[in-house]
This record gives C-alpha cells, sequence and structure tokens, in this order.
C-alpha cells in the first residue's frame, strides 16, 4: 500500500516536470574508442533581451568529467555541485582522479534520497527534475552515463536528452558509428540538433563541448561553433517554410510526434501563421503543446 | 620515555628488480621487559602490498584494522584493486586525520603495481608526510641503524634471492644494536606471481 502510493506520488511529480522543461534542447554525446566526445546543446532563447552565455547547460565536474544537463536548471546546480565536491573529495583522499562511474554513482546516491521520511527523516519531498549527461576519461577509456531524475545511470555510446530527443536518438541510431571522426561527429551532432530544434542555430542558442585525452574538456568559442555550423549541410526549404514549419508543434498530435524530426513538411503549416497580427500567440504556443505531445508519449510508454 | 620507543620495532622495505621484499623483527614488549616473539606487526592489505606498522603496539593493530575497512570499502566501491600509491594516499589522509591526536605509529609501504608490476616503497611520518624513494625505507626503534645497513648494503636491480640475502642481513645486524627490537624476523618477498614468507633465526635477546 505504502509503496503504490509512493509510486504514484512519483510519477504525479515527474509529469509537473515534464511540463516544466522549460527548454527544448538535444544533447547529444558521442563515444568512440578514438577517445572522444562531442557534446551540442541548445539553449532556448524566450527574449532576444536575454543574456544567453549566462545559460549554461554544459558543465565541467572535473578536469577529465564533463556534464550536459536538461530539466529544471536550479535542480541540476545541487546535483553538479555534488558531483563536483564527490570528485575533488576523492582526490584529496586517494590522490587519483575519480573514474567517471564513481562520480555517477556518488550523484545517483544523492538523487535518490527522496520519499516519505527516512529513519533519520532526512529525505527531500520530490525529486530531483533533472537528466545527466556524463562524459569523461579515466582508466577504462571514454565513457558516457546517463542519468535520469530517478539516479538509474547507464553507459551509451551516443545519447539525446531533452524534449525532441526521442527523434534526435533515431537519428542518432542511424547516423553513429565506432569509427566517426571528431569533425565527423561535430557535424552529425549539430545537423541532428538542426533537425529537432524549433530556432535557427547560430554561435549563440548552441553550446559544443569536447573531452579528448589531450586537451581533455574543452568548451568552444564562439568562433569555434561559427566554424562548426558552416559545415552543417542546409536543408533544401525556403525561409518562409522554415518560418511556418515553428508554429507547426500546434497541431501535432501523439502519432504524428516521430515526425517531428522534419518540420518543414508542408503539410503541417499552419493557416494562421500567414497573419502578422496573430504572430506573438502562436510564438508562445508551440512550447506548451510541445510539451504536452511529450507527456502523451511518456505516459502512453 | 618516548610513546614511538615504548614497544620497540625493527622495520625494513626494499625494491627489487621487478620485486619488494619487506621485514620485521617479531617482538612485543612493554619497555624492557619482552611479553611475546610472535607479535604480527606487518600485513597483508592486496594480492601485492603490504604494510608494515612499526610504533605503539595498540595504534598498530588499530591503525591495520581501520585501514583493512577503508581499503575494502574502496574496492567495493570502484570495483577494483587498490594499487600501492594510492594506497599510501589513502593512508596518508586517515594519519592526517588525527593531526592533533595522531596514531602513534609511522608505516612502512611495500608493493609491486598490478598492472605494471612496478616496484613501489614508501614510509611516512605519524602524521601522514609520505617519502616515496627509489631505494629503500625504514621504521621503528632501530631506524637509525638500518639506515646505516640499508645504505652500506643496498644496490639497485637485486633479484629476488639477491634481495632476501640484502635485507635480512640489514635487518638483523641493524636490531642486534637496538635492546628493545628483535626476538626473531619475519622476511616477505613479494614478485609478480608469488609471495614468499621467511622466518630468520636470529639471537633471542
Amino acid at each position: 500500500m505504502q509503496n503504490h502510493k509512493f509510486n504514484s506520488l512519483y510519477l504525479t511529480q515527474k509529469r509537473c516536470f515534464l511540463q516544466e522543461v522549460n527548454t527544448i534542447e538535444v544533447l547529444i554525446h558521442f563515444h568512440q574508442k578514438v577517445a572522444f566526445f562531442k557534446s551540442t546543446v541548445e539553449k532556448r532563447i524566450t527574449s532576444p533581451l536575454m543574456e544567453s552565455t549566462t545559460i549554461e547547460k554544459i558543465v565541467e565536474v572535473d578536469k577529465h568529467i564533463g556534464c550536459a544537463v536538461s530539466g529544471l536548471m536550479a535542480d541540476s546546480r545541487t546535483m553538479i555541485d555534488r558531483a563536483r565536491v564527490e570528485c575533488q573529495n576523492h582526490w584529496f583522499v586517494y590522490n587519483e582522479s575519480m573514474s567517471v562511474e564513481s562520480c555517477a554513482q556518488a550523484v545517483s546516491n544523492l538523487a535518490i534520497q527522496f520519499g516519505d521520511s527516512d529513519d533519520d527523516g532526512a529525505a527531500m519531498s520530490r525529486p530531483f527534475g533533472v537528466a545527466i549527461l556524463f562524459a569523461g576519461i579515466d582508466e577504462k577509456g571514454p565513457q558516457l552515463y546517463h542519468m535520469d531524475p530517478s539516479g538509474t545511470f547507464v553507459e551509451f555510446d551516443a545519447k539525446a536528452i531533452g524534449s525532441g530527443s526521442e527523434g534526435a536518438q533515431q537519428s542518432l541510431q542511424e547516423m553513429y558509428h565506432r569509427s566517426m571522426t571528431l569533425s565527423e561527429a561535430t557535424t552529425a551532432a549539430l545537423t541532428i540538433l538542426k533537425q529537432v530544434m524549433e530556432e535557427k542555430l547560430n554561435s549563440s542558442n548552441v553550446e559544443v563541448m569536447t573531452m579528448t585525452p589531450d586537451k581533455l574538456f574543452h568548451m568552444f568559442t564562439k568562433e569555434q561553433v561559427e566554424e562548426a555550423l558552416k559545415l552543417v549541410a542546409v536543408p533544401e526549404q525556403s525561409k518562409a517554410a522554415q518560418q511556418d514549419a515553428m508554429f507547426s508543434f500546434q497541431h501535432v498530435t501523439a502519432l504524428e510526434f516521430e515526425e517531428l524530426a522534419e518540420p518543414h513538411e508542408s503539410q503541417f503549416v499552419e493557416e494562421t501563421a500567414d497573419e502578422e497580427d496573430n504572430y506573438e500567440d502562436i510564438a508562445c504556443k508551440p512550447f506548451s503543446s510541445g510539451a504536452h505531445v511529450f507527456l502523451k508519449k511518456g505516459v502512453a510508454l | 620515555m618516548s610513546i614511538l620507543s615504548y614497544n620497540g620495532s625493527a622495520m625494513v622495505a626494499m625494491k627489487g628488480k621487478n620485486c619488494v621484499a619487506i621485514a620485521t623483527d617479531k617482538r612485543f614488549g612493554i619497555q624492557a621487559q619482552t611479553v611475546s616473539m610472535d607479535f604480527p606487526k606487518v600485513f597483508q592489505m592486496g594480492p601485492h602490498l603490504f604494510i608494515g606498522l612499526p610504533g605503539l603496539a595498540t595504534d598498530t593493530q588499530t591503525v591495520m584494522e581501520k585501514l583493512r575497512f577503508r581499503k575494502n570499502l574502496y574496492e567495493l566501491k570502484e570495483n577494483r584493486t587498490i594499487a600501492p600509491k594510492v594506497f599510501s594516499s589513502l593512508v596518508s589522509n586517515m594519519l592526517y586525520e588525527k593531526r592533533f591526536g595522531p596514531f602513534f605509529v609511522e608505516p612502512v609501504i611495500a608493493g609491486l603495481d598490478s598492472k605494471t608490476g612496478e616496484p613501489y616503497v614508501c614510509n611516512m611520518d605519524l602524521i601522514g608526510c609520505p617519502n616515496e624513494p627509489e631505494d629503500f625505507v625504514v621504521g621503528g626503534t632501530a631506524s637509525a641503524q638500518l639506515y646505516g645497513m640499508c645504505e652500506a648494503l643496498w644496490e639497485p636491480d637485486l633479484g629476488p634471492e639477491d634481495l632476501f640475502e640484502t635485507i635480512s642481513q640489514a635487518l638483523i645486524n641493524a636490531f642486534d644494536r637496538d635492546a628493545i627490537s628483535g626476538w626473531g624476523a619475519t622476511v616477505y618477498i613479494i614478485e609478480k606471481d608469488k609471495i614468499t614468507t621467511k622466518e630468520l633465526k636470529t639471537r633471542m635477546d
């Protein structure tokens, strides 16, 4: 009985988080035997007045471990802080770099401490509404771990998280192969990101990070991002159609969700998009519908 | 009376060619009186890792248990055996935690790295300052005598048999010049594929 209550409480809270996911983003990591990572993140810029550099989606946990986060940003700071402290503590006691798995384990231990009060009474009321991708290099080589709000972490070769991640994950499965080079991975990741993103990719709404054995954690500068974006293939569609495609979210149902990967399909064009007056209203709507669709699919699973 | 010379001990560890050796006396005494002649002061912490704990006997036993605890937890969490260098850092950290009320032991560590097979020796003071030289380390009340003997007898790249001879002579002649250590000796020779334990016949006084 107790368990049942607990489970339903967890599900309700999880649903709330998905609704609150205020960013449409795709985080992509590649894990390759040549030992490097690429991580690309979309930052949803809701206003031209917003200072985009303050939105930090990819963070450094240690010189050899980096994280990309998706979900409630406030919650993510607590978890990242725990990861950083654990890494430094490990270094202090053992004089060696913490392994990526141990770091993920440490954060997982924090994530799981929610629910009804334990024997010692100290428990959080709700789980952390964050999914994290840990990318790092240790003795075992490069590793990528995905962690969800329950604290479960699994190793992946390539992963996409955030809204639009189902489509991105599909594309990843098609595009990814172990013998990719760094530049191939960069281009592939940005291409997939472009496919699921609403806005046009530019250097101020994308973050890119690489993790290599020589340079370890390295965040791309604005110039490097622009360089990488140049190599991304330009899709063959008119600019007008692209704009219309952004508002197509409104009419997407759960079934059509898979096709979000190619939003430029003309059948999704909303008639009212042509009217200048409704521009503002429509701009606000896609997010809520998008999230709703995401939920539907999630619950159906 | 110094606390570190309440019980008395003599310990030495040496590097050889792809091997290390660690040797200890076996006396347990309370100041002038000898109580036991088979008191263990060197403990195995891993397949190729040994630690000797000369100093106050009660701390020898407690520190050994505490280290075993910490090492086991590390190995369970990390899912791999602990490397000698990392173990050294662990010991150092544990001792420094008690900076203003320390354990009265001055550890001597000897091991082979599990991956590379490289020899490793280390000793530290009672608050965890490590010393990782290329040749040998000593500890206990007979440390001054041991330094002299090792400096004279040690040479680089000794094979297991030669290393055994060298370390035995260094230990015995050193603790024979110290009243509160001796009464038997044990030598451990650690090689990549085997560990040899030898009990030495010494002056029982």
